[in-house]
């Protein structure tokens, strides 16, 4: 059994209860009288790191992720809630503590917002510990009621003594529960899904009040008394390095602007990888340049005074570096001897055979993800400490980079998550924690905030891959696709999610070939969708192309290809394999007639259609999804995305408003991706800087749309990253579809207007 | 020294009058619900109202203030009982809720201008961008704002 630990929030924690009910506020060696740090703690009992039972019988539970849009502090207390009994109305959320994760051997399961992992991965675990909580509590009733288990029921925070009616609060027995042995969480009995109450139900998400009413503290409104602001200049070309920066330029300016010289570092890794893989296919180096910092008494002032600021760079090794030179040397390499990673059945002679044969290049360009709350970070390092007020997408990693870069015991980091302003995979990298971290050790005992401007978000982000792809394929008589062979070439990005084309489908005879080059100097980054985005309407727009060589109706051609029995009888899975590519049929069906695809189009009318899963090999789990777009297209009046049709098989849904929202989102995302986003590179530094040269979609431009959800009691699967890919591979079609052009780069806007 | 007033109350500063008024609001007085996206008056998250009109406060400096009644999201409907955020919290609107004060100031500027806006008003009107793409529910909460013959007061 655990020692009990005090922890900063005034926990009791573990299975041992010394007192509940006591009050810690925390305070830290060496800080100054003007810095008191708050005490975010509430007194209460622990009870299995997930809940908190608080006196009043109130009750905190547990987030293990940052809040970025996606709904976790809204869902993930669902699914706690669903099995511990809670009254919905009166209950608290919390995020999870990093230090405690690592010190309790990841308790939390899964804590860096990637991947769409939150109900997918913590549906389970959640359920099991509220299940043991609820288990523990009736135990403890029990015992001091001296009545059988059985004869006790938990309704919303109470404990009920069904034959005489007498009821006892969670709180009154907190203590007494966590003295109980904990139950096997592979026993405890789990509601039948008839019986549940909150998962599944649209409940309205819990900051929604906060939101409306501007009074979510985001990172970047976190703030200290005394707090000094940060803003950065970071080397303008990728590698480059620091000369010399004139102190004397911004003497006497207002707000005492002091310089603080930043080191280029390499980071980390932007994603958890587990231990003895290679981190390379999991995750990318987060790797950071030169840059250099301007402290004042306002970021007003700090920026001001950092504009003024004489530096002098040394643009390094990529100061002549072109993306649009880089492209061509990626296509020459998809063009070329590509590694072959993926090979089933003889691509070389079925290509020799076939009647008909065609051939493409697609591309895709470099992106930022681009979350609209700019980047920033606060921290406070004194007396052996370090704080974190941050809403990294990987909190466990910040933890890592505080403790590690101040040198001290990895208890004495404390990391407090705060909500942001979306994410879309930019905040997994933590360059910002770690230019914060170095600023503050150079402010000693002044609490700091980095924040910085658009323009250095979108100069120095962490990028989409620029890839290149060349495809071919052939037709035999009957205008069947006999093979299908795609080379990638593309700059640095985690292997396992770009480097092997995604495609659902599988015709007799397939080649796929990766080339990863490593001379991108602009380091790679997650963005909404991954490396799904990126092949997906590639795959989508070449099978397209070929199609209208058969003329073959679309439904009945992409069925044709929806076929098991193509897959090699020796590959590993193969079991699950089949079955993804029967729940690809059985969604395509469902789409087909919820999304009326016969329905008549009018003139200048274009129907797209695409189907797909995000699984990066046949056990990897994922939802199943299925778009309708439909357009309209003119020469003279251009493109109009009229409407999205979405149809997704996402296992049980813990929050049916919550999904339609991410899908409405995401349906937003995929938009801006193919008809804006485009990230370019001349001379080692990137030529776009806000919003006006890199355009986000507006209202004006949202289309109607309309989802369905396969209703199934399958475990949850992904819904954050899904609506991007299949979007934007029907939109493709649908434009070739109502007489467009046929659209082999993005994005969409920028082509159409040349 | 200078004077603004904002959300009905008057504050002297000691701020240079080129200062944003974003920055003033947010760091000054302490009003952190306007948000700062862009720094350009491209995205809208900063917007509030000067003088009941939709104004960009990252590209308005406090100087062109002084005079005037500021309106900041705090002041909209202090518990969130505007006819706007009625509507907003009916649908459901938000996700990261990052963009959401500077649209509810957006439509409630919009709708105090034109009661019933057509949906091609409603998208001339609001250019504010949303990262999450919640624009669907947008539209649809500045409709049943609208429709509610609440709003224009």
């Amino acid at each position: 059994m655990k020692e009990p630990v005090l922890t900063r929030r005034g926990f009791v924690t573990g299975a041992l209860v010394t007192a509940a009910g006591v009050s810690f506020t925390l305070s830290l060696a060496g800080c100054k009288d003007r810095t008191k740090l708050p005490d975010d703690g509430e007194p209460g009992v622990e009870l299995l790191s997930w809940v908190v039972i608080h006196p009043d019988n109130s009750v905190t539970l547990r987030v293990p992720q940052t809040e970025i849009g996606q709904g976790v502090s809204t869902t993930i207390p669902q699914m706690l809630a669903e099995e511990l009994e809670l009254d919905w109305s009166t209950l608290k959320s919390e995020f999870y503590d990093p230090a405690v994760n690592a010190a309790r051997e990841n308790v939390y399961v899964w804590t860096a917002v990637l991947s769409s992992h939150s109900a997918q991965t913590l549906f389970e675990p959640t359920q099991r510990a509220g299940a043991q909580v609820r288990t523990m509590l009736i135990r403890a009733a029990a015992s001091r009621l001296k009545v059988p288990e059985v004869e006790l029921e938990a309704i919303k925070g109470s404990i009920r003594h069904k034959p005489s009616g007498k009821e006892l609060s969670y709180a009154s027995v907190a203590e007494a529960a966590a003295k109980m042995p904990v139950p096997d969480p592979k026993v405890v009995k789990l509601k039948e899904v008839g019986d549940r109450q909150l998962v599944g139900k649209p409940i309205p998400r819990r900051d929604v009040d906060a939101a409306i009413r501007g009074k979510i503290v985001y990172g970047i409104d976190f703030e200290l008394p005394g707090m000094r602001f940060a803003a950065v200049r970071q080397s303008p070309t990728f590698g480059g390095k620091l000369r010399s920066v004139d102190k004397g330029s911004i003497k006497g300016m207002p707000g005492n602007p002091e310089v603080v010289k930043i080191k280029g570092a390499k980071v980390g890794y932007n994603a958890p990888v587990p231990e003895g893989e290679d981190p390379d296919i999991w995750a990318a180096p987060v790797t950071m340049d030169d840059a250099v910092a301007v402290v004042a008494d306002s970021w007003w002032q700090a920026k001001t005074a950092l504009d003024a600021l004489a530096i002098e760079w040394d643009a390094g090794p990529h100061a002549k570096f072109s993306s649009q030179e880089y492209m061509k040397t990626l296509a020459k390499q998809a063009r070329g001897d590509a590694p072959v990673v993926v090979e089933a059945g003889d691509a070389r002679s079925a290509l020799a055979k076939a009647v008909k044969t065609l051939s493409a290049e697609y591309s895709y360009p470099y992106m930022d993800p681009a979350p609209l709350e700019p980047i920033n970070c606060s921290a406070y390092v004194d007396g052996g400490e370090v704080h974190l007020w941050t809403n990294s997408q990987f909190p466990d990693d910040a933890w890592h980079i505080a403790h590690s870069l101040c040198g001290v015991s990895p208890d004495k980091a404390h990391v407090h998550i705060l909500p942001a302003g979306g994410g879309f995979g930019r905040r997994l990298q933590n360059d910002f924690v770690h230019q914060a971290v170095q600023i503050a050790l150079a402010c000693k005992g002044t609490p700091v905030k980095l924040l910085l401007t658009r323009e250095e978000c979108v100069r120095k982000s962490y990028y989409a891959p620029i890839t290149a792809a060349r495809f071919e394929a052939g037709l035999d008589g009957a205008g069947n696709v006999t093979v299908w062979t795609c080379s990638v070439a593309s700059g640095t990005s985690a292997e396992q999610s770009y480097g092997e084309t995604r495609f659902p489908f599988q015709p007799p005879n397939v080649r796929f070939a990766y080339k990863r080059n490593p001379d991108s100097p602009l380091p790679f980054g997650w963005m909404r969708g991954v490396g799904f985005t990126q092949h997906l309407w590639m795959n989508f727009g070449f099978l397209d192309e070929l199609r209208l060589l058969t003329g073959r109706d679309v439904p009945e051609f992409y069925r044709s290809l929806l076929d098991p029995s193509y897959i090699p009888a020796d590959l590993e899975d193969r079991e699950i394999a089949v079955a993804r590519v029967k729940n690809h049929l059985k969604l395509f069906d469902f789409a087909i007639e919820k999304g009326r695809w016969h329905a008549p189009k009018g003139r200048g009318r274009g129907r797209g259609l695409a189907v797909g899963d995000t699984s990066y090999y046949p056990s990897y789990p994922s939802s199943t999804k299925a778009a309708i777009v439909d357009v309209s297209f003119d020469e003279k009046a251009g493109l109009r995305v009229d409407h999205v049709f979405l149809a997704v098989d996402a296992g049980t849904v813990i929050n049916p408003d919550i999904v339609h929202a991410q899908l409405e989102g995401g349906i937003a995302y995929a938009l801006t991706t193919a008809l804006h986003s485009e990230i370019t590179v001349e001379n080692g530094q990137v030529q776009q800087s806000n919003f006006h040269d890199y355009p986000i979609l507006k209202l004006d431009q949202m289309p109607a749309v309309t989802i369905e959800i396969l209703p199934s009691t399958e475990p949850p699967a992904s819904i954050g990253e899904d609506a991007v890919p299949v979007t934007i591979a029907a939109l493709v079609n649908a434009i070739a579809d109502a007489g467009g052009p046929r659209l082999r780069s993005l994005p969409i806007a920028k082509i159409l207007a040349n | 020294m200078l004077e603004i007033e904002v959300n009905g109350t008057k504050h002297r500063l000691e701020v240079d009058p080129a200062v944003p008024l974003l920055w003033v609001l947010r760091d000054s007085i302490g009003l952190k619900g306007t948000k700062f996206g862009c720094g350009a008056g491209l995205c809208g998250a900063c917007t509030v109202h000067v003088d009941g009109a939709a104004v960009r406060s990252c590209a308005y400096s406090v100087g062109q203030a002084v005079g005037s009644k500021i309106t900041s999201i705090e002041g909209l409907g202090e518990s969130g009982e505007h006819p706007v955020q009625a509507a907003w919290r009916e649908a459901g609107v938000p996700q990261c809720g990052y963009c959401q004060p500077g649209m509810i100031m957006a439509a409630a500027a919009l709708l105090k201008n034109n009661p019933s806006p057509s949906d091609d008003e409603i998208a001339q009107g609001v250019t504010n961008i949303c990262r999450c793409g919640t624009y669907n529910r947008i539209r649809k909460a500045i409709r049943s704002a609208a429709e509610n013959g609440r709003a224009g007061r």
